[in-house]
């Protein structure tokens, strides 16, 4: 995976069992505030053929290609770095909560304790040394990871849609892996 | 205002979203730099490390990293040396910085200030607090007894000095009562060596190579989640996964094929998949007569069983339970993962036996890639414990009464106090530690007034302000794990383990051995040479083992220092060599130790409700109160980031719901005989119809609706079939809108 090649989350939602460690690990890296989240992990109860099942989704900021918040923001607190992760500068940020309500995915929210705008950068600091999101480390199932979003569209168990997270115009960069589902 | 709400529902499968983990309270926060670099978040990860085990009462026990700068704790990841780690702790593991460093931390020792649970108290020295505990506790010794004087602990903390060590060598050198910790496994123990004469199984890395993953009566996610992704491996390379569980749990979710047998039925459903075996030519017969004895007994007391009969028993669809056996029976490798909770029983012991039985009519022992996990204790069992807690010490030990720790609420009675159904002399002091019996032990208001006692003197050396210690005398601050070094072993992977010292200990708290090891000195016991040792002293004495699982790698203690985590020898493949560990060296489909115990010496079909009083028998709800998550046992309540997740709900079936009015989020009242409890319904499918699922050992004094509510003021501390372990599960009760 190079720095130019655009990068996204790949979730395997199909060994997801909602048990939430990715969220903390995500506070605790990011140093949030305690009910802040920028992943959240919501629990889906789908009809089958033989009885209901249960499916997770966890889900933050997607690094769209097309962000609906920096297309929104007046102050131009957003960009794309090269690699595709939409990085937020709080310094901008006037807390018009635009951009908030402009998200198709929920994934930027206001801080209580200063009423900006803030959200998941796909921990670029770590990224950038060579290392891995806080969310992709913490999850004890293993079934987060960052990767090159148009290699792993190749295969054939990728896919854009899943149980509660679609496509949608923003061109979101997470993909759902269903190997076995 | 979403812009594009309905296309980003497209392709969603889902037809609601139940539950999510947002939306809570907002909070306060410290801004944070977004802007690319960010480098001070990576500050927190700069620093010496330690190596630390989890000390949590969790089959894992995982080994983590922490960072530490100028002394203070900054930063946790797992150790992903060891592949059963990965990278990961769980979700708890993630926040044992502001475990550790948690606002409401206990710092000093305190003295009641006002009556027993006023909350009215004054800070003392620790030479103050070391003369008022020793003074009274020898008042108590000359005018009762050291036999007065109960312990009580358990999985506060697991290490070898936490645990048992440091505390027991004080308990041994004052004579005190003993206390039975059994509250767990101890009924699969007896059921599962009634079969193959162990409880030990395989290692669970072996996993990775199975064709049949079968979970019962396990939920991975809650007590076992690094093992998730060895399954995931098997599951890549075509194993199926088959789950028995009353509860639709994750695994039970994603699983081939799940079967929901009503609770503690288990025992008619192994019966009747063993028939449909056996029926089917799915029995291995071959193994059969080359490893077990009296299956003619077994096929005779199958015959006497239909299938209607066990499908009105168990509520599990005939059908259902065909397609299951047939996907196990032609499984060529399955290895069956017993979970800890479904012991907790009336019928623990039998039920455990019935599904051990099954493995063997399917032949599924001996093999890399089957057999029948349970507790793996090789590390521990070849401890050497008895050198290990200076049980020579101990002046009255033959004659010292017992007490099993769920009966704690029995034992500490106002007017009556009895153990093991019998009148038992008073209990006049309470020494609390690794534990928080009121919140922990069932029939917790039975705990609590037990606790109230005038009479009874109440220690309790813990670092949070806990359901027991509000009760307390005497408040003594505990160290955190973290603040002492000590060794580990876990249940599940056959490591042993390390636990550095990562910090000093914060404030004025003594961990587990100097706080024991100074109060024998005020008590005048010191003369005892095993009370003045240090801890590498106690961890050689544990250690100095013969046994051959241990000492097979010539392990010691300087490689276990220096190596971090080393793995116990055992069988590979387990029951490899077709030698079982009963007395006739077979497994035993006909067994003289279940005859010896009153049972049925093949299957024994009996179920919880034979033995509940009617009041109880007569409640149409069956309460499970299982692990969750993000809690352990009573920890976790209190910290930063963990908190958040609910603990105080009950789960209820979406058609009882409805029958009674209740809507999910509403709130609920259960209740017995034995008290009752406020909660916040989540109305699901998740549970059956007549079953309740309510999270284990949840705090009174954290309870959010202010209502003192926890899941045991319901629970039984009636004993299980075998073994004297708890069986919170056989608890009935009413349910109704509150």
């Amino acid at each position: 995976m190079s720095i130019n090649q655009k990068v996204g989350f790949v979730f395997r939602q199909e060994n997801c069992v909602g048990c939430g460690a990715c969220t903390v690990a995500c506070q605790i890296h990011n140093e949030l505030p305690e009910n802040h989240r920028f992943r959240k992990v919501d629990r889906y109860e789908v009809q089958r053929e033989d009885g209901a099942i249960d499916v997770w989704l966890s889900h933050s900021c997607m690094h769209c290609e097309n962000p609906a918040c920096l297309m929104v923001c007046p102050t131009k607190a957003y960009h794309v770095r090269d690699d595709g992760i939409v990085v937020l500068d709080r310094e901008k940020c006037t807390g018009c909560g635009l951009c908030v309500s402009a998200c198709p995915y929920s994934a930027v929210s206001i801080r209580e304790d200063d009423g900006k705008a803030d959200k998941c950068n796909m921990c670029v600091e770590l990224l950038d040394r060579g290392m891995k999101p806080a969310c992709v480390t913490g999850c004890p199932v293993q079934c987060i990871e960052v990767d090159s979003i148009d290699e792993v569209l190749k295969k054939p168990s990728a896919s854009k849609e899943g149980v509660g997270y679609g496509d949608c115009i923003t061109k979101p960069n997470m993909v759902i892996i269903k190997e076995r589902a | 205002m979403k812009i594009n709400r309905r296309a980003f529902l497209q392709g969603v499968g889902a037809s609601s979203i139940v539950s999510s983990l947002s939306g809570l309270m907002p909070g306060i926060a410290s801004a944070t730099e977004q802007r690319g670099g960010a480098p001070d978040k990576l500050l927190k990860r700069e620093g010496e490390i330690k190596y630390h085990t989890c000390q949590r009462n969790c089959a894992d026990r995982c080994l983590l990293k922490f960072t530490v700068q100028n002394g203070r704790m900054t930063y946790v990841e797992g150790a992903s040396e060891m592949k059963k780690m990965g990278t990961s702790p769980c979700v708890k593991g993630h926040a044992y910085v502001q475990y550790t460093y948690a606002a409401d931390r206990i710092l000093h020792p305190m003295e009641r200030a006002g009556e027993k649970g006023e909350g009215k108290w004054r800070r003392i020295s620790w030479d103050e607090a070391y003369a008022k505990i020793s003074s009274r506790l020898k008042t108590i010794i000359k005018d009762h007894g050291a036999d007065s004087i109960l312990p009580y602990s358990y999985s506060g903390h697991e290490g070898v000095i936490g645990k048992y060590g440091g505390p027991s060598r004080f308990f041994n050198a004052v004579g005190a009562r003993k206390l039975d910790r059994k509250v767990c496994v101890f009924a699969a123990y007896e059921g599962l060596k009634s079969v193959t004469g162990t409880y030990q199984g395989p290692d669970p890395y072996d996993n990775i190579y199975t064709n049949c993953y079968i979970s019962w009566g396990q939920n991975e996610t809650a007590t076992n989640v690094h093992g998730i992704k060895f399954i995931n491996q098997a599951r890549d390379k075509g194993a199926k996964l088959l789950v028995v569980n009353p509860i639709r749990t994750p695994i039970a979710s994603q699983a081939d094929i799940w079967l929901q047998p009503k609770p503690s039925t288990d025992t008619h459903l192994a019966a009747g998949i063993m028939k449909y075996l056996i029926e089917n030519n799915l029995a291995d017969t071959k193994f059969i007569e080359a490893n077990t004895l009296g299956y003619q007994d077994l096929l005779k007391r199958l015959d006497g069983m239909s299938y209607d009969e066990i499908e009105k028993v168990t509520g599990v669809p005939t059908e259902k339970m065909f397609k299951f056996a047939k996907a196990y029976g032609e499984s060529e490798l399955s290895v069956l993962r017993l979970g800890y909770g479904m012991q907790r029983n009336y019928n623990g012991a039998r039920m455990s036996r019935a599904i051990a039985m099954m493995h063997a009519v399917a032949g599924q022992y001996g093999k890399i890639g089957n057999g029948f996990i349970y507790d793996n204790t090789q590390a521990d069992d070849s401890l050497n414990y008895s050198k290990g807690r200076a049980d020579h010490i101990h002046p009255n030990s033959d004659t010292v009464g017992h007490v099993n720790m769920t009966e704690i609420a029995k034992a500490i009675h106002p007017t009556n106090p009895t153990a093991y159904g019998k009148p038992i002399k008073p209990i006049k002091a309470v020494i609390n530690y690794n534990g928080n019996f009121v919140s922990v032990a069932p029939d917790s208001n039975a705990c609590r007034r037990g606790a109230m006692r005038d009479d009874l003197f109440l220690v309790v050396h813990d670092f949070l302000m806990t359901d027991t210690a509000e009760l307390a005398d005497i408040i003594v601050p505990s160290t955190t794990q973290f603040e002492f070094p000590d060794m580990g072993t876990d249940y599940n992977c056959y490591h042993m383990q390390t636990s550095e010292k990562v910090i000093e200990p914060v404030g004025e708290s003594k961990d587990n051995w100097i706080f024991f090891k100074e109060l024998a000195a005020h008590m005048g016991l010191d003369h005892h040479p095993e009370l003045r040792v240090d801890y590498e002293q106690i961890l050689r004495d544990f250690l100095d083992t013969d046994e051959p699982a241990f000492r097979h790698n010539n392990i010691t203690y300087e490689q276990i220092i220096k190596e971090k985590f080393v793995t116990v020898y055992d069988q590979r493949p387990y029951f490899g060599d077709g030698k079982y560990k009963t007395d006739s060296g077979k497994i035993e489909f006909y067994s003289e130790m279940m005859k010896d115990a009153g049972y049925h010496p093949v299957i024994d079909f009996g179920l919880p409700e034979d033995e509940m009083i009617p009041e109880e028998k007569n409640l149409p709800f069956r309460m499970l109160s299982p692990a969750i998550p993000q809690r352990a046992n009573s920890a976790f309540y209190n910290v930063k980031y963990i908190r958040n997740f609910p603990a105080y709900f009950a789960k209820v079936n979406t058609e009882d719901a409805k029958e009674l009015g209740i809507e999910n989020n509403d709130r609920v009242r259960l209740s017995n005989h034995r008290g009752e409890a406020f909660f916040i319904a989540q109305v699901s499918s998740q549970v059956g119809r007549g079953t309740l699922m309510a999270p284990k050992n949840n705090w009174r004094r954290m309870d959010p609706q202010g209502k003192a509510s926890c899941t045991n003021n319901l629970t039984t501390d009636k004993l299980t079939d075998m073994g004297g372990c708890s069986a919170y599960h056989s608890t009935n009760v009413a349910l109704e809108k509150a």
